[in-house]
């Protein structure tokens, strides 16, 4: 082996601590910019989950109760006739949009004992959301309180 | 000059150009995360899907504007998703946000690079368009 190979291999060690000094430094600061920018646009799930559920009891295709005669809707309400899994689905559904990807629910009607489920929902709640709202039965109104067992996108 | 000092030259250009290279992928990095955006577009568009649920719980007609300027986008809106994209960006890097319509609802709507952005909904049809005064 002649002198320049020697020097060169006798480089090489410092070489490759150089290398892996630059290696750590950019993946540290790949993974620091990565997290700024993820927690900056990040949107607290239960906000989304809200969002998503302020429907159940304010659009008569879903279940808030519409007076036939005026067709004037009632928000903040249910219709106790509306509260099977059939109006749930045309409501709200994830058969399209990702299915157990996507938020599902378990509505439940505290006082009634009453609960639907929604066409991915696989009893793996996150968190509930609670409403309390009034119930159109046999036409009178009992004040209920509405829990929305939420669960998050399963992979 | 001599064998070793040739060598010396060629070790300190190799970490010269070692340097070169970190520092264009990391000056690369933050331009991707500056200059795109990437924040601003994913906040825009999980913001108008959070505008749509809002509308679709809206008995009646409404209008919501968006109030930041999008004027360097281009956004789709249909019954499952709003897209937020750039010119000539390639579909699977567009920004996609899924929704669910209840039955009997409708949502359209195609917007290009216009500043003023309003989501509207007039009896079951949610519609994006460009705001009108």
């Amino acid at each position: 082996m002649d002198k320049k190979a020697q020097t060169v291999l006798a480089e090489a060690p410092v070489l490759l601590m150089w290398l892996g000094m630059f290696l750590i430094a950019f993946v540290v600061f790949w993974f620091s910019i990565t997290a700024i920018t993820d927690r900056s646009i990040d949107v607290p799930t239960k906000l989304q989950a809200e969002f998503v559920a302020l429907r159940f009891t304010s659009i008569p295709e879903c279940f808030a109760f519409s007076d036939s005669n005026s067709g004037r809707v009632q928000s903040g309400t249910i219709d106790l006739d509306k509260f099977i899994t059939e109006q749930l689905n045309s409501c709200y559904s994830t058969e399209l949009i990702g299915g157990t990807k996507e938020f599902n629910f378990r509505l439940e009607l505290k006082s009634l004992e009453q609960e639907i489920i929604t066409d991915h929902y696989v009893n793996s709640d996150d968190f509930t959301l609670f409403k309390e709202i009034l119930v159109y039965r046999n036409g009178k109104w009992v004040k209920d309180d509405l829990l929305i067992h939420v669960q998050e996108d399963i992979i | 000059m001599n064998k070793r000092g040739v060598s010396l030259i060629t070790v300190t250009a190799l970490k010269v150009l070692l340097v070169v290279a970190v520092s264009f992928f990391v000056i690369n990095t933050v331009i991707e995360f500056t200059a795109k955006d990437k924040a601003f577009k994913e906040t825009a568009v999980e913001d108008l899907r959070m505008q749509i649920n809002v509308l679709i719980a809206t008995s009646g007609d409404s209008v919501i504007k968006y109030p930041y300027n999008l004027s360097e986008y281009n956004l789709a809106l249909s019954d499952k998703s709003i897209t937020l994209f750039e010119h000539g960006e390639p579909e699977d890097s567009r920004l996609r946000r899924r929704f669910s319509l209840p039955e009997g609802y409708t949502a359209t709507g195609l917007v290009v690079r216009e500043s003023d952005v309003c989501l509207k909904k007039e009896s079951n049809d949610i519609t994006l368009e460009v705001c009108n005064g």
